[in-house]
This record gives structure tokens, C-alpha cells and sequence, in this order.
């Protein structure tokens, strides 16, 4: 069953179209990636479903309700962390989490609190003001008051802006926790790539406020697709002689410091054989995901190449 | 709705800023006091000009608790919207600053009734600062001053109310203020809808107060039939008019009335037209704002 059913949505701002009639489903369970450069249109169009930004036109149910007419019932089925979880600097972490739960309805029992502070692992600075706090503490209390009053969808957009990798690791782990354990429906929106390979089952991947393919991650990655970025010393010197060979059809682009090409993942070292007996130095060979690679063929941007880099 | 009431108002009540207002006001109303302690006499002589030649003016009796509140009132309530205003208009575009907007308006209240809510609370806390400079310029001047008859000057002449008959006149004229200056909250309240940062509604208020309030006390008589009618500020010293009692045939006051409470009737309902209007316009344009913040 659709937990997310949105048709034909659209929004102009001041006559520019940042969400060009998109249409997708989320289904009950899904980790639901939404995938996009930025300023494609994924937080425009998670604003929509929160109904913090009114759609210029289009429809949204969610949980079989139409989200103008059932506004209250719908948003107290979902959980949201919206870009940086910014919470009441001057009120510590407890209070934060008491604050919301009440406004989501809840009656809010301090053990209750206190566990789900507990949970995201700032139980021991429940008590000290959120300014206290690093980036990584209040993205996890962000995390506490999306969860509190245990909603059935939860919505994390951009989760991991501005956290370190240790942050990062456990904004993916959790996110797995939720979904496969606690068996929640996740939308999670990023324009990293491989996040949303490790963590979703679907994804959508949209441009420009367009839909561009939606489907099961597992489908849309192929291994033949995989790019590969060769850095080299002498990079035109480099082209003028893989022009002659038959890795010329993989060649996809040159920049000042290498070559990128594509193809199979297996046929890498073979690459790296042919370049060095050849005279050219090799400094590094890095493979893209084979998603990153689906993407870019996709939204066919030079610039992916330089930007989404593992 | 009452929880919602609760946490906007613990919010108010937690951040340091909310105590600048009644910091302010403690400060202010001592100082005045204790300039009157110590130099009352100059400022009466002041007040009551030459009649002080043709009279002997009995200045230990004129000198206390009441009638040093009402200098107090007179000289503060001009200056309380700016105190007002930094918490009004904190209200909205506080939130969008802190970027908290966003998470209340994605819980399941209705915007409507979060405006309505917000607009309470900054209605409680105005009562709140009226409560407080109640307290500390009437009961710390009853305390310091004693009491007596206040004598009240008019445009021409000098009104003496009895002591027996001045308590109530206080606490209507403190019940009025709180509409008055709730006014003002309203017009912040509107202003911190547009506003992303808190310092534009405030600035705004403040300066909509100033100049509404210069048009008010110009002695044009074009503008006091065309414009003064229609501003609030007109509106909001009708307080005073608690203290203009009628009088009898040897001039004397008549406790328990006043004067014309038919126009502090009208002021008090054009102050709530404009509280409506304000905060009606609000809550219009609140509901369909993109929240981008």
C-alpha cells in the first residue's frame, strides 16, 4: 500500500518552476531515497509534504488521506527532520524533546524522554542548553523529536549535512535501524550518492524539479556503468594516444588533471596495464559507484564528476 | 490549546531577553521615585505654576503613593510599546531566525491556532509587565509615599480625588494600558510575519509608535479631525480619563464617576478594531506563507 502517493505536484516561486509536476510513491517500509543535485527540488518538495510550502498545484495523500483536508491527522503520523535540526538554543535538550512531544499530542513522561535521549545517545547532557551542544549532539536530538511520539513515516532531509564521518556512519546506521528493525518508513533526502545506495531499498532521483527515474536501488545499478577516473601526469598526451586504442569508445572526458571513462569495473587493471606499458604515468585510479555513474549519465552534468567523489 | 498556552509561554519566560522589559521598568520607576523622595517639592511647584503664589499648597499631603504613581504612568506608558515590541516582535520572526519556525509548523496544530496561541501568550506577557510596574509604582509608592488625596492636574485647573476613591480608578486604568499595549503587540505581532530576523519588527513597531504617536500630540486642527481620530495612539492615553471625575456645582469631584466614559469606551473599542485587524491580518497572511526559513 502507498504510505506516499503524490501526483502531478508543482511549485513556482515568483513565476520560476523548482518542482516541475512530480509525481512518485512511497511505499509502506521503504527507506525512500530522494536523490538530486542541489537545488533540484528535494527540500522544496519535502516542504510540500510537511505543508510548510503550499504546491502550486498537484495532489498529496499520505496514509490514504488527502494532505489539505487531513492536515492534523497526517502530521501526527510523521516525524521530520528538516535540513539542520535547529531546536531552542536557550532550553537544554530535555526540554526541547518535552516541548515538542507535547505539541505532537504527547503526554510527555520524563523516563520516556530521558529513554529517547537515551537512544540517540545524549542522555548524560539532557539537562545542559542545546547551544552546549555540537553540530553532531543536536542532529541526534533533532533525531530524538522526530521520534518521539513514534511515527509511523519519518522524513530526514539531508541528514547528514555537517556532520563528521563518525556522525555520518551513525546517521546511516540509525536510519538502517529504523527501517529494517523497527520496520518505519523512511523518505531520506541527499545529494550523496552513496548514502543513498548503503541506506534505501527505492530512490528517486529528480533534476531540475523533474523526475528523472524512479525504482528499486537494486535495479538501477549496473555494474556495466561504473566510471572511472584515471589521474594522470601528461593528460593530453594521455588522450592522444587512448584515440588510437580501443578504449577510445570509453573515454568520456578529459579535465587539466586526468581522464574519465567508462566502463565495466573488471576491466580496470587492464586499463592500468595498458596506460603504464605505454609510458603513461599513472598517479591513482578510482572507480565511482556504480549508482554515482547511473546518476551522472542521467542528469549529465560535467560537474558530478568533480563533486561526487567517495 | 492550553498546552500549547503553557509551552509559549515557558518559552517567553526562558529567554533572558523577556527580562530586560521588567528590568527596565524596575529601574526606571526607582529612579523616579527617588527623585521625588528627594525633590518632590520642585517638581509640584513645577506642576501647579503660579498658583502656588495665590495658595498655600499643603505639598507633604500632594506628595504621595498615588499621586506619585500617576507621574509614574504618565511618564512610562509613552515608552512601554518599545518593551512591548521586543518581545511581539520576536514572536514569528524569532522563530524563522532560530530556524524553529519550520518544526512548529510541520507539527500537527493548525497554523491558525499556533498564531492565535503566540498572540495570547504575548498578550499574557504584556498583562504581566502591566502587573509588575502595577506593583512596583503604586504598592512601592504607597509604601515609600504614604497615602492621601491625588491631586490631579488638567489643562487649567487642579481635580482633587479622595484617597477612598482611587484604588479602583488604578486598576481600570492598569486593565485599559494592557489593551492599549496589546495593541501595540498586535502591530509587532503582524510585522514579525514578514521578518526573518526579529530586529526588523521591532524596529518597525517602534517606529510606526513614534511617529503615530508625534501625530497625535501635534496641535494641528486639520489633523485632529481627519487623522487623530483614526490612530491608535490617539486611543491609547485614554486612560487617564479614569482619573477625570464629574464634578458638582462648587467644583468639587464626585467620587465614583468620571467624566466621559463614553469616550474611553469608543478609544477602547477602536483599540480592539485594531487588535482584530491586526491580528486577523496576521493569522490571513501566516496561513499562506511558504515557510523557507
Amino acid at each position: 500500500m502507498p504510505l506516499v502517493k503524490v501526483s502531478h505536484l508543482s511549485k513556482k516561486f515568483r513565476g520560476k518552476t523548482v518542482v516541475d509536476d512530480l509525481s512518485f510513491t512511497v511505499n509502506e517500509g521503504d527507506v525512500y531515497g530522494f536523490l538530486g543535485q542541489n537545488g533540484a527540488g528535494k527540500s522544496t518538495t519535502i516542504r510540500m509534504l510537511l505543508t510548510l510550502v503550499r504546491p502550486s498545484s498537484g495532489e498529496m495523500e499520505l496514509f490514504g488521506m488527502n494532505l489539505h483536508n487531513e492536515r492534523k491527522k497526517i502530521l501526527q503520523q510523521i516525524g521530520a527532520v528538516i535540513e539542520k535540526p535547529d531546536l531552542y538554543k536557550y532550553l537544554t535538550g530535555y526540554e526541547n524533546l518535552s516541548l515538542f512531544a507535547r505539541m505532537s499530542g504527547m503526554r510527555a513522561v520524563k523516563k520516556e524522554l530521558i529513554g529517547q535521549l537515551d537512544m540517540v545517545g545524549i542522555a548524560e547532557r539532557a539537562h545542559d542548553k542545546v547551544k552546549t551542544y555540537s553540530q553532531g549532539m543536536k542532529q541526534r536530538l533533532g533525531i530524538a523529536v522526530a521520534l518521539i511520539h513514534n511515527p509511523q513515516l519519518i522524513i530526514l532531509d539531508e541528514p547528514t549535512n555537517g556532520l563528521d564521518p563518525q556522525g555520518i556512519s551513525d546517521m546511516r546506521n540509525l536510519i538502517l535501524h529504523l527501517g529494517r528493525h523497527l520496520k518505519k518508513t523512511i523518505v531520506v533526502s541527499s545529494h550523496l550518492l552513496h548514502e543513498i545506495e548503503q541506506v534505501c531499498t527505492r530512490m528517486l532521483i529528480i533534476d531540475k524539479g523533474k523526475k528523472m527515474v524512479e525504482g528499486e536501488v537494486s535495479a538501477l545499478i549496473d555494474p556495466a556503468k561504473s566510471i572511472v577516473e584515471a589521474e594522470v601526469t601528461d593528460p593530453v598526451s594521455a588522450e592522444a594516444w587512448i584515440r588510437t586504442t580501443r578504449w577510445a569508445g570509453h573515454l568520456k572526458q578529459m579535465h587539466a588533471t586526468g581522464l574519465v571513462f567508462q566502463l565495466p569495473k573488471n576491466q580496470i587493471p587492464e586499463l592500468n596495464r595498458d596506460l603504464v606499458q605505454n609510458n603513461i604515468s599513472v598517479l591513482s585510479l578510482q572507480a565511482k559507484h556504480s549508482l554515482e555513474a547511473y546518476f551522472l549519465s542521467l542528469t549529465g552534468s560535467k560537474q558530478h564528476v568533480v563533486t561526487f567523489t567517495d | 490549546m492550553w498546552s500549547l498556552l503553557q509551552i509559549e509561554l515557558f518559552k517567553i519566560f526562558r529567554k533572558s531577553r523577556t527580562y530586560i522589559s521588567f528590568g527596565a521598568i524596575a529601574a526606571m520607576v526607582i529612579i523616579i521615585q527617588a527623585a521625588l523622595k528627594y525633590d518632590g517639592k520642585s517638581y509640584i511647584e513645577f506642576l501647579v505654576g503660579g498658583l502656588k503664589d495665590s495658595l498655600e499648597i499643603p505639598y507633604d499631603h500632594i506628595l504621595n503613593g498615588y499621586f506619585v504613581c500617576f507621574i509614574i504612568l504618565n511618564l512610562l506608558l509613552i515608552h512601554i510599546p518599545l518593551l512591548i515590541a521586543l518581545v511581539a516582535g520576536d514572536s514569528i520572526a524569532g522563530e524563522a531566525n532560530m530556524g524553529t519556525l519550520r518544526l512548529l509548523v510541520s507539527k500537527p496544530v493548525s497554523r491558525t491556532q499556533l498564531m492565535l496561541i503566540k498572540f495570547a501568550a504575548t498578550v499574557i506577557y504584556t498583562a504581566l509587565l502591566l502587573i509588575w510596574l502595577a506593583f512596583i509604582s503604586l504598592a512601592l509608592s504607597i509604601l515609600f509615599f504614604g497615602t492621601n488625596d491625588i491631586l490631579i492636574a488638567r489643562n487649567d485647573s487642579l481635580e482633587i480625588i479622595r484617597r477612598s476613591d482611587v484604588m479602583w480608578r488604578y486598576l481600570a486604568a492598569f486593565a485599559y494600558a494592557t489593551v492599549a499595549l496589546s495593541t501595540v503587540a498586535a502591530l509587532a505581532f503582524l510585522l514579525s510575519v514578514f521578518a526573518e530576523n526579529s530586529i526588523g519588527p521591532i524596529v518597525s513597531t517602534i517606529s510606526v509608535v513614534i511617529v503615530f504617536t508625534l501625530l497625535s500630540e501635534m496641535q494641528i486642527p486639520l489633523y485632529d479631525r481627519t487623522v487623530k481620530p483614526w490612530l491608535f495612539t490617539s486611543h491609547m492615553l485614554a486612560w487617564k480619563g479614569f482619573f477625570y471625575t464629574k464634578v458638582d456645582a462648587g467644583g468639587s469631584a464626585i467620587p465614583g464617576t468620571i467624566e466621559n466614559l463614553q469616550a474611553i469606551m469608543k478609544s477602547f473599542w477602536v483599540l480592539i478594531a485594531y487588535i482584530t485587524g491586526f491580528v486577523a491580518s496576521a493569522i490571513f497572511i501566516f496561513n499562506r506563507k511558504d515557510i523557507l526559513s
